[in-house]
């Protein structure tokens, strides 16, 4: 909303600076998940310098891979993703979030469930051994809120392109908080010639609370989710955003918990201040006992659409 | 007694000045003077902005005691005018005290040329901005909410248009300004940090005249004259900008800034009357806004955003006697911000306002050698700090009923300034405040977590919270020759109403509240000690003042705290509370007379903040807490037509919070920032310079009695104003980010430290005409 200094932002400039930034000791981090359905997929790593190198093999090796890491008690499987067979390369790119295209590059390893998968109204305790530390949490799978209608729908001043609407009824109790994932897909001959998406994304704007519209009936609509800062022509060009008239896509509507509303919120908080002189400067709120990250816990419904005028 | 010559009115705030005695005092609101002197003869100097300064020769006999009544005659104020500026500098008990006339401050060089008394303000020691791009200026360690801005003794919540850029302040319609920063007398009260007490021109009660000028983003218009000659007069003052449509062609209709438009106005208006007997009244206003209108033709996306003061001061004054004077104000003030956004079906609306109706009756008088002063000051507040709406199509978002809140501030006061002996004075004061919170109110209890847990409400005129607060204040200062003086002096604030700010800039977003049944009054107290002298027979000033301050109740929202988390709740239930202290040296050196004038500030200070729930209740500097800020200011008349001036300001880099560390979350960098404020951007420093043309104030004409040549005076008078700012175009920093690309499987990702600068060099021009 600070857009009106753009007179004077037309004037002003940006340059590189280099900051001296002191090392920092670093911290353990989980991005751990659990979906109904799904088994449980925890990534171990560790905080790293501002500045040290950027290349896959060097952040690669921030990822942690001698960890023990349960969940409930069973022990999760650890699995390198350059070691994964092809025919399971799309099952876990879903699971963990990684197009299977940078597997070979991105010689991480995951630790996967193989003992049970996610049920609704079921906790789930996190338990992960790195060295001498024990990193804790607990995350829960609510019951799914299952949309009453999802579709596509153009906007008013286009004739290509829109956004996907969903209406959906609250439960009557208060705190239910939501996050929503898209994935464009090529299932028909008939769509354009838009890129597929590899795994799901959360668009912007992904996380939010039944704070203000408790126990009512909503139609809410989101942008088409795609990789935060994304380089690829179809991120950046004036669909950015945008599904596109002929489009096919996945829409996943998921209920979650509170913790894990409470982390994406200020995930997302913290992505769209970036570089704000406006923002108070704050750390994303982690639910790891011990560490930094997220132990999180989906109910999910998935609904295939096209984007027809 | 000081009079004019014309209206015979008195003339309050005049110099005095008795060179061989080194001896300056100014005179009371009644224009009245008092000066002990040694048995002899002395030459006595009289100067008021506006006035032929006077000069007249007295002798004393022993135990006499000299009565005088002195006449000065107006002059036409020539735009561009230095005048001898001799105080009460070292005799009287007054420190960490300033006062700014506009002809100071008009000569000044100025940002696009827009003279600006807020933007001097910050040239002195011991007050501080933060550069560019923040609404805020800091005094002494305190926030932007501890200055008690006046405006014709009605309060102004907003002094800044377009996030500071520019003050509220149009430079046509002010008189002067006088800055408290410590010492406060206790007349003056409700904040901790300092008081800035701007006076508003009256008009002309002889003839029509107008004042103006064309800049390079506004113009501004005054008109005054007499209602009824020599008896009643008027002013009134406007401005606004047009860097919309300075802006407009450069943008193209459909580009994404393409329905934009950003403008500003002020309007300042007051009426004057003399009512006869040494009675007079008055009645002033203030009318501004800022309006930003964007919307984006791609996406459909519309914002309206609007914020304001609203001002009215009445006021009548008597003067009972040579000793005694009594005068009252009434006011009005109001702020408001209003913003609306929308997408398609989607509409947000939000709007937060202060208003504040305020009484100050008060009483003057002298009993022997005492001057006291007496007087209460009533205000009712009315604070709505977040008024919410939202729908999206036929749904209509439950955002609650807006949160008002309700308060009462009054506050009775007396002081007395007086002689222990002939080099020893005192100004005594006691300021006992109370503040209460009444319904109609609601209050949401919630637990740590800021889930409610139940739910009380007050009645109408139900009492909430009360507070008292006793606030003695102690000035003093001792003559160690007729040159130089010792001063110390201690001030207890308390303040009632607070503002709270998300952002670690001040923006015209930020709320204020009132204290509450949750939020205690801050409490202030400051300590300030300093040494005084004059050099060259007064036309040099210098003192040393060192201060300590501290502060408790400060408050700030708590860590990740979101503008909408104040929806459908108090907004005080998303604060928290701690503590601050500051302490510091200011040196100040100042030549108020010939042909060069200015001054030259340098202040050593540290600032800091503790509170509980930030930081890990760690102490850290607060954002505005700066080592090192140098302010130079000099102002050369050249010749009558040309007046060269400059300033150039120093300060050590803001602090501020950077990450130490990342970590990725479903391939995208978060951020794992460090300690509150425990970095600093670069230093700041600037170079501004300005030079002024005018052109002949008079004309050549024949004489129809006697047929020669004589100089009349123009009707209409101009000057050129030349400014350069930033002149050597230092790319200072206004914030700092960290640019991050790609992503970390695919072999895209980059981090790089950026820095975003404002302004480099702008070099502007400005007409001024007057008639």
């Amino acid at each position: 909303m600070y857009i009106a200094l753009f007179s004077f932002l037309l004037i002003s400039c940006e340059k590189d600076i280099d900051i001296e930034i002191p090392e920092s000791e670093a911290q353990s981090v989980v991005e751990g998940s659990i979906e109904n359905g799904s088994p449980p997929v925890v990534l171990v790593s560790r905080t790293r310098g501002f500045f040290e190198p950027t290349s896959p093999e060097d952040i690669a090796g921030s990822y942690i891979s001698d960890a023990v890491v349960t969940v409930n008690g069973f022990e999760l499987t650890t699995v390198c993703l350059d070691e994964i067979p092809e025919e399971i390369e799309d099952q876990v790119a879903e699971l963990v979030g990684i197009s299977p295209s940078d597997f070979d590059d991105f010689p991480i390893c995951v630790y996967i469930g193989t003992d049970f998968v996610g049920e609704f109204e079921t906790s789930y305790d996190l338990r992960v051994e790195v060295g001498n530390s024990v990193l804790t949490s607990v995350t829960h799978i609510p019951n799914p809120v299952v949309p009453d209608s999802s579709y596509f729908r153009l906007w008013a001043n286009s004739n290509r392109f829109g956004y996907v609407f969903t209406e959906f009824k609250d439960p009557d109790t208060l705190n239910n908080a939501y996050r929503v994932f898209t994935k464009r897909i090529h299932p028909t001959e008939q769509n354009n010639e838009n890129p597929n998406d590899d795994i799901f994304y959360a668009p912007f704007g992904s996380t939010f609370l039944d704070e203000f519209f408790n126990g009512t009936q909503l139609e809410a609509f989101f942008q088409r989710g795609q990789p935060f800062n994304s380089t690829r022509p179809t991120d950046t060009g004036e669909e950015a955003g945008f599904f596109e008239l002929g489009d096919v896509f996945v829409f996943k509507f998921c209920a979650i918990s509170e913790p894990t509303y409470q982390f994406f919120r200020t995930y997302e908080q913290q992505l769209g201040t970036n570089g704000s002189p406006f923002a108070a400067p704050n750390n994303v709120i982690t639910n790891i006992e011990g560490g930094l990250g997220i132990w999180a816990g989906y109910a999910c419904t998935y609904d295939t659409l096209f984007a027809l005028p | 007694m000081l009079l004019d010559s014309l209206s015979g009115e008195t003339i309050p705030g005049a110099t005095i000045y008795i060179p061989k005695a080194g001896v300056g005092v100014i005179s009371s609101e009644t224009g009245t003077f008092e000066v002990k002197l040694k048995p002899g003869s002395y030459l006595v100097q009289f100067s008021f902005t506006g006035y032929n300064p006077k000069e007249i020769e007295v002798a004393i006999s022993p135990n006499e005691k000299l009565e005088l009544e002195v006449t000065l005659s107006n002059i036409t104020l020539k735009a561009v005018e230095i005048n001898a500026y001799i105080s009460n500098y070292t005799s009287g008990t007054a420190m960490s005290r300033t006062k700014l006339d506009m002809a100071t401050i008009k000569v000044l060089p100025a940002f696009l040329g827009e003279v600006d008394l807020i933007k001097t303000i910050q040239l002195l020691p011991g007050v501080q901005a933060a550069g560019e791009g923040n609404s805020g200026f800091y005094v002494r360690g305190g926030g932007p909410d501890q200055n008690l801005i006046l405006f014709d003794d009605a309060l102004v919540y907003n002094g800044s248009h377009l996030l500071g850029f520019f003050s509220v302040f149009n430079s046509d319609a002010i008189e002067g300004v006088e800055l408290y920063k410590g010492g406060m007398p206790a007349e003056y009260g409700e904040r901790l940090a300092s008081v800035i007490d701007i006076t508003q021109r009256k008009g002309s009660k002889d003839r029509f005249q107008g004042r103006g000028g064309l800049g390079l983003i506004s113009s501004r218009l005054t008109l005054e004259g007499p209602i009824s000659k020599g008896k009643s007069s008027f002013i009134v003052s406007g401005r606004r900008t047009y860097v919309d449509a300075l802006v407009a062609p450069f943008i193209p209709k459909d580009s994404e800034f393409g329905g934009s438009q950003y403008f500003f106005y002020d309007l300042n208006g007051r009426l004057d009357w003399d009512l006869g007997n040494g009675s007079s009244l008055y009645l002033s206003g203030y009318f501004g806004d800022d309006n930003f209108d964007f919307s984006s033709p791609q996406t459909e996306f519309k914002t309206d955003i609007s914020w304001g003061n609203r001002i009215v001061s009445g006021g009548y004054q008597k003067v009972l006697s040579s000793d005694a004077l009594f005068q009252v104000n009434g006011s009005f003030s109001r702020y408001n911000f209003g913003f609306s956004g929308s997408q398609d079906e989607f509409l947000l609306e939000f709007s937060s306002q202060i208003s504040d109706y305020r009484i100050k009756p008060q009483f003057d008088f002298k009993i022997g050698t005492h001057h006291l002063k007496t007087g209460l000051t009533y205000t009712f507040h009315d604070i709505v700090p977040n008024k919410s709406s939202a729908e999206q199509g036929e749904t209509i978002f439950n955002l609650g009923e807006p949160q008002q809140f309700y308060g009462h501030e009054a506050a009775i006061f007396i002081s007395d300034e007086f002689n222990i002996n002939e080099n020893w004075k005192i100004e005594a004061g006691l300021r006992v405040s109370a503040f209460v919170q009444t319904g109609p109110f609601t209050r949401f209890v919630v637990d740590e977590a800021g889930a409610k847990q139940d739910t009380i409400d007050y009645g109408n005129g139900e009492i909430i919270a009360d507070y008292l607060g006793w606030e003695p204040r102690l000035s003093t200062s001792y003559q160690i020759s007729e040159k130089a003086s010792v001063k110390a002096s201690f001030t207890q604030n308390y303040q009632y109403i607070h503002l709270a700010n998300l952002s670690p800039l001040a923006l015209p977003t930020d709320v204020w509240l009132p204290s509450t049944d949750l939020v205690q009054p801050q409490l202030g107290r400051q300590y300030a000690l300093g040494y005084f002298r004059l050099f060259d027979g007064g036309a040099i000033e210098a003192s040393a003042e060192v201060y300590y301050k501290d502060m408790e109740n400060l408050i700030e929202y708590k860590e990740n705290t979101q503008p909408s988390d104040g929806v459908d709740n108090n907004e005080d239930n998303l604060l928290t509370f701690g503590r601050g202290e500051s302490y510091g040296i200011e040196l100040f050196l100042r030549k108020n007379t010939g042909k060069t004038t200015g001054w030259i500030g340098y202040t050593l200070s540290r600032t800091e903040r503790q509170f509980d729930e930030i930081n890990g209740g760690a102490w850290y500097p607060a954002t505005f807490d700066r080592r090192h800020d140098i302010a130079l200011v000099v102002a050369h008349r050249l010749s009558d037509k040309w007046t060269f001036s400059s300033n150039f300001v120093f300060g050590t880099g803001r602090a501020i919070t950077l990450p130490v560390s990342g970590y990725f979350v479903e391939n995208t960098l978060v951020y794992n920032y460090a300690d509150r404020n425990s970095f600093r951007m670069r230093d700041y420093h600037r170079l501004d310079l300005s030079a002024t043309y005018s052109t002949r104030t008079t004309k050549k004409k024949v004489d129809s009695i006697s047929g020669e040549f004589i100089e009349v005076e123009k009707k209409v008078q101009s000057q050129w104003v030349f400014s350069i700012y930033n002149v050597y175009s230092r790319l200072n920093p206004y914030f700092y980010y960290f640019d991050n690309q790609g992503e970390a499987a695919d072999g895209t990702f980059q981090v790089q430290a950026k820095q975003v600068s404002l302004f480099p060099i702008l070099p502007s021009v400005t007409w001024n005409f007057q008639f």
